[in-house]
């Protein structure tokens, strides 16, 4: 496979999962503040938890004066100048899909390209209304799952598939090990519980964690989210994925960069199976961070085992 | 019922004053069935599902979305199968005296030295590449995929109104043409046998890989790619299509790189060899090293490993000088002299400008006739005598002045018209067809081809970057010629 296209595909499979991610955490957290006050003072909180988790503080503090929630909706999800605002990640995946065209389903490439044409058409104003904006957001988790269907049902298993779906994972790990993080935070300084509940809330994995565990608290939920390889999102689940599938294309063949690939990702999957219990709340903070450092690390010493090329960006 | 029109002074396709020619009267009685709601709405769905599949090309400079569609017209060309049949040899004929001939000029140039074709009308031309003098290629085949653009005149005859023998597009148009007539107005299929398209591409394919390069072991598989400049090239759609067909990988040039004069693609698993490349962008911007070097779009020392004949290069290297506007006054004495045969079909009545005698004579005539720049396409630096401002003739005069050879002159040829069916009305438009010509160890003509139709009435003009659309193009099993 071409290392341009293995590209493309691997960061098909980021975007995608970073525009299912922030589609599904905007819409939550959209939902659960209807019961709040504007003027509460954990409303404001919050929504900076938010603005980091799905795009960049200081940028957004660049452009508005104040955490109105208007402009927050519209930076995360229309801004073109936030890279990671829905509509430009989905710009991103398309262009990437048309990058990739002629080693992609039709389907695939139809689905995306659909929903790229249709904010092109205008069919979802950027003037803010909670029932416009979720609206929006439903179509958009909608494609995001048709997407993953089509890839599951009607891709190739070749080299392509699976730098999609190493993408895919390694973005999940990472998004996961980001929530966590600036949850921990902010623990103190919100509702008691607020936080754990907020992470399960914003991982997508309520109904999961609540049938296999009773109790609720840090240690227990930062463990499933990390350490936990029944749990789809658990960072860990995401890096043995990964180390899988690398296996599989590298088929015992290796080179210095490949040396150098698995090692790291045997490092990050040590990390992610320290006992979180016998850590102290500060101890447990930093191991967050460092989790989420490695696997942001994780991307170029991957690109540099494939000789991946820099991706197409939303423009 | 809904209304047509009257054919007039000009050929149509479909009519006969104002009834159906026989080859269209079955079309013409599913038609009467429809109302003009439904064929509204058919129309409406035929265009977006092109937009929805992203079968789209990319217009230079436009303002606003660039991604266009080609916008479809579902009344097709139906060609009866002896009218095909004259055009297939015509055409085959036509592209076996353009290879020679560009064997010729890059090697002996026996064309000159017999005078037929002026030296300085090959020196000076600006695709002429000396990089290229010499070099032998597999099959000595020059041309591997041809587009020759057929226009009928007020007497329906066929002529050759331009030669793509560099890159030409619009073969997916074919096929999606097809599939949009097949899945949308599937009724008017009814009752006609119509030569397939699929199974096509094998031929395409077949070719390709025959032109093994001249150091290639024979009993080694032949690795193939297509070079396209990449996602915002205006055919980019084009190039997605064919490499898929013809399951080779879509590259862009920095996916290659060439070491001791081989050619390698970088894959993830490290460099592997490739032997044929498929190339969709222009000779200027192949190798940034021996052409433009300013060119991101190439691969450096591409060029090299071409020479040595490590690598082949489809089409090959310097096929401008053959196709321009100029040397195509030439073609049907090429046609003599190679293959000592009468052309089957004929060219354009073309003036060639240099000559003073004609110069004077062409610009006394502007306002009838049809002025071309050798070197451009797409209906670009050109004029519509009839059609233009005094203004825009005072500009193609001085143009015409200041570098004679750059130009050539056709009279304005009354273009046949089809009808097409846009806005909810029917009305006739000019249209064009190119026939797509496939060479290797064999040739193949393509059935059919695209018929591209001048949307805007009363238009010349029928490139998709000028408003142009597409129709589907049947040749007719067992019809006959009523035409």
């Amino acid at each position: 496979m071409l290392s341009r296209v293995a590209d493309s595909l691997y960061w098909i499979g980021r975007y995608a999962e970073r525009t299912q991610t922030n589609a599904h955490i905007l819409y939550a957290q959209l939902e659960y503040m209807l019961e709040s006050s504007r003027k509460d003072v954990m409303y404001d909180k919050e929504w900076v938890t938010v603005l980091k988790i799905c795009g960049y503080l200081e940028d957004y503090q660049m452009y508005y004066q104040q955490g109105i929630l208007e402009d927050m909706v519209h930076y995360l999800v229309y801004d073109s100048r936030n890279l990671d605002s829905l509509v430009a990640t989905i710009t991103s995946v398309r262009m990437n899909a048309r990058n990739t065209r002629d080693c992609m389903p039709n389907e695939l490439w139809e689905e995306w390209n659909d929903l790229y044409l249709d904010i092109q058409e205008g069919t979802y104003p950027e003037a803010f209304s909670l029932l416009n904006t979720t609206n929006f957001l439903t179509r958009i988790r909608k494609t995001t799952l048709t997407a993953t269907g089509i890839i599951d049902s009607l891709m190739t298993r070749d080299i392509g598939y699976r730098f999609l779906k190493i993408g895919k994972w390694l973005e999940r790990s990472e998004k996961t090990a980001l929530i966590l993080h600036h949850l921990l935070e902010v623990e103190n300084e919100l509702e008691p519980d607020r936080a754990i509940r907020l992470g399960l809330q914003l991982t997508n994995t309520v109904e999961e964690y609540a049938y296999r565990s009773r109790v609720l608290t840090v240690d227990s939920v930062l463990k499933f989210l990390i350490s936990d390889l029944k749990c789809s999102r658990s960072v860990a689940y995401g890096l043995h994925k990964i180390k899988d599938t690398v296996y599989d294309i590298e088929q015992g063949l290796t080179n210095q960069n490949v040396e150098n690939m698995y090692r790291a990702l045997d490092e990050l999957i040590a990390l992610t199976s320290v006992d979180v219990t016998a850590l102290t709340l500060a101890e447990q903070k930093q191991w967050v961070k460092n989790i989420r450092q490695g696997c942001i690390n994780f991307g170029p010493i991957l690109a540099q085992a494939y000789y991946l090329a820099p991706p197409i960006m939303a423009v | 019922m809904l209304k047509l029109y009257e054919s007039g002074l000009f050929y149509d396709e479909m009519l006969e004053g104002s009834k159906p020619k026989r080859h269209y009267q079955t079309f013409y009685q599913q038609l009467e069935a429809f109302s003009e709601q439904q064929l509204r709405d058919k129309h409406h769905a035929a265009q977006s599902s092109f937009l929805r599949k992203g079968i789209t090309f990319t217009v230079y400079g436009a303002e606003g979305g660039t991604e266009r569609t080609m916008p479809f017209d579902f009344i097709p060309i139906i060609i009866p199968e002896d009218t095909w049949k004259m055009i297939e040899r015509g055409m085959k004929q036509r592209v076996k005296a353009l290879n020679q001939f560009l064997h010729d000029v890059y090697h002996e140039q026996k064309i000159v030295d017999a005078g037929i074709v002026p030296k300085t009308l090959i020196d000076n031309n600006p695709y002429y590449y000396k990089q290229a003098i010499g070099t032998n290629i597999p099959l000595q085949n020059h041309i591997f995929l041809a587009g020759i653009d057929l226009i009928r005149d007020e007497n329906g005859k066929y002529c050759v109104l331009e030669d793509n023998l560099r890159n030409p597009s619009g073969m997916s148009y074919v096929y999606q043409n097809r599939y949009v007539m097949r899945k949308i107005y599937p009724e008017f299929f009814d009752d006609y046998a119509i030569e397939r398209l699929e199974g096509q591409l094998l031929h395409l394919q077949e070719a390709l890989r025959s032109h093994r390069p001249l150091n290639m072991p024979a009993d080694v598989e032949v690795h193939a790619v297509l070079l396209t400049a990449g996602i915002y090239n205006s055919a980019y759609y084009d190039h997605v299509f064919l490499a898929k067909h013809l399951n080779i990988p879509l590259v862009e040039g920095r996916d290659l790189v060439v070491k001791e004069d081989v050619v390698y693609l970088k894959t993830i698993l490290g460099l592997k060899r490739v032997d044929v490349i498929y190339r969709r962008i222009d000779d200027d911007f192949l190798d940034p090293v021996h052409f433009r070097e300013d060119s991101l779009l190439g691969v450096p020392y591409v060029l090299d490993a071409y020479k040595k004949g490590n690598v082949a290069i489809l089409n090959a290297i310097g096929n401008g000088v053959a196709d321009d506007k100029a040397m195509y006054h030439y073609v049907p004495e090429m046609i003599r002299f190679y293959l000592n045969e009468e052309p089957i079909i004929d060219n354009v009545k073309t003036y060639l400008l240099e000559d003073e005698e004609t110069r004077e004579w062409v610009l006394n005539r502007l306002d009838e006739l049809v002025v071309k720049n050798v070197g451009a396409s797409g209906g670009y630096d050109m004029l519509i005598g009839p059609h233009a401002t005094e203004e825009e003739r005072q500009i193609f005069y001085e143009k015409i002045i200041e570098a004679p050879h750059q130009y050539i002159a056709q009279p304005t040829i009354k273009l046949s018209r089809a009808p097409a069916f846009q806005e909810g009305r029917f009305y006739p438009c000019h249209v064009d067809l190119r026939v797509f010509v496939m060479s290797g160890e064999e040739m193949y003509v393509l059935p059919g081809g695209l018929s591209r139709v001048a949307l805007k009435e009363g238009s010349l003009v029928v490139n998709s970057s000028q408003g142009g659309g597409g129709k589907d193009t049947w040749v007719v099993k067992g019809a006959g010629d009523h035409a």
